[in-house]
């Protein structure tokens, strides 16, 4: 059962060979049995998430079907507020009264939708940062190495999904947080277009780069998360009142004549390994054999777009939590108080000007998608680094290909894709114009149709 | 850059001496950035 993915324990459900009951119970025993090793969970609810299933059996028993997700155990990322568990974003500072009571957005709308909730999953703090083993916190490891970091900031909720402890989750990304771990930890996760998820009742890191998104085994499981909690929110001053289209539907349509747009520039960056670089050409053989055309582009302006990337995540998350970090310094964990502090080193003018070329860059990426449907990249140039040690100088240098996304705002999809020279997940990254989450899911759903990297499961460390 | 200009950029920020060593390593990555942000001529972006 722990391979299962959403779409597969929805149609279980529906012809009686699971109960939402067993899932549940399922969950439960994973997290019993593995979690103490790799930290997913801050909180788990198990009695509630039992009583939820057992409602939600009631109801499918009697017709009342709520969709897909009706009956299927999420977990959620520990900056989400949800009305019936703590929220402590990993963090001492981490003001406990803060929505406490009420459910976040897009939790309210994964309810509506049936999905039980079973738990808080482990985040970096403040969902920045690196794990500090200081502070009270579970440690989130890899489940592939335990030695290895899970990634961040969204670490819990893909250990959760690689090792069968919940099916699927909301994620936040502002740099990479929920393709980082997707792709360190062979799953996979969508960043959807800036304003197309409320981030109303999820805790701000830095506003004008987090994006609310789907973390499961594949594609199509995100398309079925990302239709239930898509959707404008007026409460939330960065959403937009754009029409929205059902992802899952359009799923099988396959990518026959789809434009895929290769920069073979970035995969010179230092670090990177050579065998992520041949899981990066053999995916994109695997989409060509599909149907889609693969050509050369440059994106644009690639060094800039990333430091404005940065700074303004320096600078916004600094200005957040600026008076906690003068007056509670050392009650943040190490690395986020580091990270956040290089907001005080940059000018005013220097953020402005990031801003300016964020808006010059949105332009300019969208006329390179007049000449292609997606951009395919490596997320990650090389797998999960060790995670004792780990440390703001060791994961600024790494090879990652996401923060420019954020900056830009449009949708990334992480789908596994191999491994590296060290056995680690490599995961392959498919952007696309801002939003078409379509056609983004639908070459990630081509892509597992024709492998099996997103079946794959770390069996060595956990059986 | 020395800690004591870093100390000092930092304002009322209290970093002990394992912070300010990361910091000062990193504010040449942040400078670099501002180089680079700041060298881009965008005419008449707003």
């Amino acid at each position: 059962m722990s391979g299962l993915t959403i779409a597969d324990a929805a149609d279980a459900l529906r012809r009686g060979e699971l109960t939402s009951t067993s899932l549940v119970q399922h969950c439960i025993e994973r997290a019993e049995a593995l979690d103490a090793e790799l930290g997913a969970y801050v909180h788990r609810t198990d009695a509630l998430a039992l009583e939820a299933a057992a409602v939600a059996d009631a109801e499918l028993a009697e017709g009342r079907d709520l969709g897909p997700l009706h009956g299927i155990p999420l977990c959620v990322k520990d900056i989400f507020a949800t009305a019936d568990a703590p929220t402590t974003g990993q963090s001492l500072v981490f003001d406990r009264g803060w929505c406490s009571g009420v459910d976040a957005t897009a939790i309210a709308r994964l309810r509506g939708a049936g999905a039980v909730l079973t738990g808080k999953t482990t985040t970096m703090e403040l969902a920045i940062g690196m794990p500090d083993p200081t502070k009270p916190f579970p440690i989130p490891r890899n489940p592939w190495s335990t030695e290895r970091w899970a990634g961040g900031s969204s670490s819990g909720t893909a250990i959760a999904i690689a090792t069968g402890m919940a099916l699927g989750g909301p994620g936040t990304d502002t740099g990479g947080s929920i393709r980082i771990p997707s792709a360190y930890c062979g799953t996979t996760g969508l960043k959807p277009t800036f304003g197309r998820v409320s981030s109303v009742g999820c805790h701000p890191l830095a506003s004008s780069l987090d994006h609310v998104g789907p973390m499961a085994r594949t594609a199509r499981d995100c398309a079925l998360l990302l239709d239930a909690m898509a959707g404008h929110d007026p409460d939330d001053p960065f959403a937009v009142a754009v029409p929205f289209e059902s992802t899952a539907g359009s799923l099988d349509e396959g990518i026959a004549g789809i434009r895929i747009g290769v920069d073979r520039s970035l995969l010179a960056t230092p670090g990177v390994d050579p065998a992520a670089v041949g899981t990066f050409d053999a995916a994109l053989a695997a989409l060509e054999a599909a149907g889609a055309e693969v050509r050369d582009i440059t994106v644009p302006r690639w060094n800039e777009g990333v430091a404005a990337s940065a700074v303004t995540m320096f600078v916004e998350s600094y200005a957040l939590h600026r008076r906690a970090l003068e007056s509670r310094w050392d009650d943040f964990g190490r690395p986020t108080r580091q990270t956040m502090a290089l907001g005080a080193l940059v000018s005013g003018a220097t953020y402005a000007q990031a801003q300016r070329v964020r808006r010059v860059l949105r332009r300019e990426v969208r006329a390179l998608f007049a000449g292609v449907d997606v951009v395919a990249t490596l997320a990650s140039g090389v797998g999960a680094p060790q995670v004792d040690g780990l440390g703001l100088l060791t994961t600024l240098g790494l090879p990652l290909f996401v923060s420019y996304w954020n900056g830009v705002g449009n949708p990334a999809l992480v789908v596994p894709c191999g491994f590296d020279g060290d056995g680690l997940p490599i995961g392959l990254q498919l952007i696309g114009a801002v939003w078409d989450e379509r056609t983004v899911l639908r070459a990630g759903h081509a892509f597992q149709q024709r492998t099996e990297w997103h079946q794959q499961t770390p069996t060595e460390v956990v059986p | 850059m020395s800690a004591d200009s870093v100390r000092a950029r930092l304002g009322a920020l209290q970093p002990d001496d394992e912070d300010l060593a990361v910091l000062s390593a990193l504010v040449v990555a942040v400078d670099a950035m501002d180089d680079l942000l700041a060298s881009l001529d965008l005419g008449g972006e707003p």
